[in-house]
């Protein structure tokens, strides 16, 4: 199954699931030397995961801000994206301790399973306990992403706090669950319910050992819950705090926050990672750009055939390393040197009060004279005069000078031709927590300033966080406007990207201003005719649809025109917009009515005995061998349930 | 001769197992000439009939039958039955492996269903991103030659 490693003479396999770590200013690592990673790691193989992609972006803070060094870590965080399911949790261990006194959460180890597929499971940390020396006094909110929580702390009291809540996908709501004692593991079975939680919790955690636990885990809804035993775990605990488990011993040295993505730390090769008395290990992949495999070889990890939960997972893949994972394609930011760097060229931030003395000097006698004539024109040597949205970074002020003639004038010298600008993030939720969230029942768009609205691909954008970064030519306004999801259907990466002209030139003679006008006359009617064209689609059948009343979803949606809703608003035109990009969600409205699963179902490709299902029911297919009747009552019995019956 | 006990069926004939009374006691009765397992018709007098009966068992076919029509004649009742193979073979059939396309307990919500009704209009939001650009212009000017 999956990708096979061979590494010194021992054999892993490994599964094409991901593990990225979103480091930002909510996360902080720093023990000692231990990189961050081997933690993660560790956890990984602790849970019995399976990653053949692990992943650290961006920055992390010092833990020092949050924990005291001396005993206290955050042993693993990060975000575990199951590429099979498109699910993305985040997962976060804390183990803290004053003077290694081990705390009630150093007992969230163990190794679970997957009663449907072992070795697919994906387990992350909800609980976490915080440090009671918190320098900050803020408290942080450690759950992040889908389950921010935050917490409030006042400084110097005692933290007894446990977040013992959990978000839950499907009804939209945090769940408290079992008071200040408990711990919450939350899990995925990657192979079930995509996109929906299923929540193991672990009782009466405080300080005791329980030697065999009983999980409950939940799926999909809240009156399902069943048992599972979730196997021997270790002995009591003899290691200090944060060693129980399969907390790595292996050090890495230690990781510069600020190290840019894409940089190799430590050498590349495969580490492996010794537990606590758990004797679960894991192993440590590291190569560069940050990446980290994993593997845990105590698993199981060859499934009964008959174990795969349904539709979830494809079956048709040869190689699945190849089509079912991707490389990371990173923000790799703007060009390092620009034209700015020759000295050929200078470029001034100004106010419009120094504009305004810059354009009464420049109609002066001594100007005019006084400019070294190596242009035809003294006007020649100004290359560009124009107004963007943007504050470019300077370093210091200067007198202009324009042809070797000191303006007396000051501005503000720009140090970087090229910047990057953030719209920030935005988070595009689901509504209806399934299919109709998706295309071509939800129609996703985006205004961007000084390009206008663009339609995107709904399957990149939902249950995603959007970020809109525009990377600037300060000189001459030109962009390119990337906007990237962090779905894992996204592959966390660029999604769309499109380039204009933001600012407008400053006309600064009458040719130029003339040139303007050609430009935007050229502009108008290209927009003539792209309006023209704006409604596209069977506009009739939308009419013929309407007619009907309520309407399958599928018929409902495709019977839409599609409509335009903007032309191209770069350079000139886009000054007059708006500033701020906005998504545009246009979602179905469900007329369902009372009874409808009762009487209809859902959707569902599931298989097994039809004593499994209960209530309505379709059958797709079914092996009606060994019922003693005669053909035509077998004929019929399979008419009837394909029909739908109730059982 | 056969044994048939007579029912009174309160289910909807989509159901796997039904909802039955037995009315009366087991009664003894005959099979009209020409008629088949699936689609008998029974002969019974008019003392053992029951007239709130819609449902009946024949053990001798160990089968369920839905009473679809009754009819008089000469002194006798004759009792017009459809098997109901749902209710027959249920047992059976809920051994069966089988796949659902459609189903009350177990679905896939992100599965596509054309048989979802949805308004004919739609409901579109917007949602703006935390930051944008600066109405207050910069003014940069780009000059040729040395500083």
């Amino acid at each position: 199954m999956g990708i096979s490693f061979d590494i010194e003479g021992t054999s892993y396999d490994v599964e094409p699931y991901r593990l990225i770590m979103d480091w930002d200013d909510r996360y902080w690592h720093e023990h000692e030397h231990e990189f961050v990673g081997a933690n993660v790691a560790g956890w990984a193989g602790l849970g019995g995961f399976n990653f053949t992609h692990l992943e650290a972006r961006g920055t992390s803070l010092d833990l020092r801000q949050a924990f005291r060094s001396t005993y206290s870590e955050l042993r693993a965080a990060g975000v575990a994206v199951d590429t099979r399911t498109n699910d993305r949790h985040t997962m976060l261990t804390v183990a803290l301790g004053p003077d290694d006194t081990p705390v009630p959460f150093d007992y969230q180890y163990g190794y679970v399973y997957d009663p449907v597929t072992p070795s697919k499971l994906t387990v992350y940390i909800y609980g976490a306990l915080m440090d009671p020396d918190d320098v900050s006094g803020q408290g942080y909110g450690i759950i992040y992403g889908n389950y921010i929580i935050d917490i409030d702390y006042n400084g110097d009291q005692q933290i007894n706090e446990t977040l013992t809540a959990v978000y839950l996908r499907h009804i939209n709501n945090y769940s408290n669950l079992n008071g200040t004692d408990s711990i919450i593991l939350g899990s995925f079975l990657g192979c079930c319910e995509p996109e929906k939680d299923i929540i193991w919790t672990w009782e009466a955690l405080t300080g005791q050992f329980i030697p065999t636990m009983n999980l409950v885990f939940k799926a999909s809804t809240l009156d399902q819950w069943t048992e599972i035993d979730a196997g021997l775990l270790s002995p009591p605990p003899i290691y200090p705090s944060h060693y129980y488990g399969n907390a790595p011993l292996y050090s890495l040295p230690y990781a510069d926050p600020n190290t840019p993505i894409g940089s190799t730390i430590g050498t590349p090769g495969i580490y492996p990672t010794t537990g606590g008395a758990n004797n679960v290990y894991g192993a440590v992949f590291l190569n560069s750009l940050y990446r980290i495999k994993v593997n845990d070889t105590l698993l199981d990890t060859d499934a009964p055939a008959d174990s795969q939960e349904d539709n979830t997972q494809s079956h048709s893949y040869n190689d699945k390393t190849f089509y079912d994972s991707s490389d990371y394609i990173p923000d790799d930011g703007v060009p390092v040197n620009d034209a700015l760097d020759t000295g050929f060229i200078h470029a001034y931030l100004m106010n419009s009060t120094s504009a305004t003395s810059l354009a009464n000097y420049m109609l002066t006698d001594s100007f005019i004279q006084g400019v070294k004539h190596l242009m035809a024109d003294p006007i020649d040597y100004i290359i560009s005069f124009v107004m963007l949205p943007i504050q470019p970074a300077v370093s210091g002020t200067a007198h202009i000078l324009i042809g070797g003639v000191d303006t007396q004038i000051s501005g503000s010298l720009i140090n970087n031709q090229f910047m990057r600008f953030s719209c920030g993030k935005l988070k595009c939720k689901e509504l209806w927590q399934g299919f109709p969230d998706y295309s071509p029942s939800t129609k996703v768009a985006i205004f961007l300033p000084f390009v206008g609205i663009r339609s995107l691909n709904v399957d990149d954008v939902m249950s995603g966080t959007l970020e809109v970064v525009y990377r600037i030519d300060v000189l001459t306004g030109e962009f390119i406007c990337t906007i990237t999801s962090d779905t894992s259907r996204a592959l966390n990466g660029i999604i769309a990207a499109f380039n204009g002209t933001m600012g407008m030139d400053i006309p600064i003679t009458a040719v130029n201003y003339q040139n303007k006008l050609n430009a935007l006359t050229s502009a108008v009617s290209g927009g003539v005719s792209l309006a023209a064209g704006v409604a596209s689609g069977n506009a009739l059948s939308a009419i013929g649809g309407a007619a009907q009343g309520a309407t399958g979803m599928a018929q409902a949606v495709l019977s839409k025109p599609t409509i335009e809703r903007s032309s191209s608003l770069s350079g000139s035109s886009g000054v007059l917009g708006n500033y701020t990009p906005y998504l545009i969600i246009d979602r179905p409205v469900q007329a369902l009515p009372k009874n409808y699963n009762a009487l209809n179902g859902y959707s569902s490709e599931i298989g097994g005995t039809l004593s499994d299902f209960s209530g309505y029911i379709e059958v797709e297919s079914i092996d009606l061998s060994g019922i003693a009747c005669t053909e035509s009552e077998r004929a019929e019995i399979e008419a009837l349930l394909k029909g739908g019956v109730f059982v | 001769m056969a044994t048939v006990k007579f029912y009174q069926n309160t289910s909807d004939n989509r159901y796997l197992s039904k909802s039955i009374s037995q009315k009366g006691t087991d009664i003894s009765c005959s099979f009209k000439d020409d008629t088949t397992q699936e689609d008998p018709v029974l002969v019974i007098s008019p003392t053992n009939y029951q007239s709130d009966a819609n449902y009946c068992y024949i053990s001798d076919t160990g089968r369920y039958y839905y009473i679809t029509n009754v009819t008089f004649s000469q002194q006798r009742v004759y009792v017009h039955l459809k098997v109901d193979v749902l209710m027959s073979f249920g047992s059976a059939i809920s051994g069966c492996k089988c796949i659902a396309s459609r189903s009350q307990n177990k679905y896939n919500s992100y599965l596509n269903d054309e048989r979802y009704p949805a308004l004919q209009y739609t409901n579109p939001v917007l949602k703006v991103f935390p930051s944008g650009f600066n109405k207050h212009l910069s003014y940069i000017l780009t000059i040729a030659g040395g500083a």
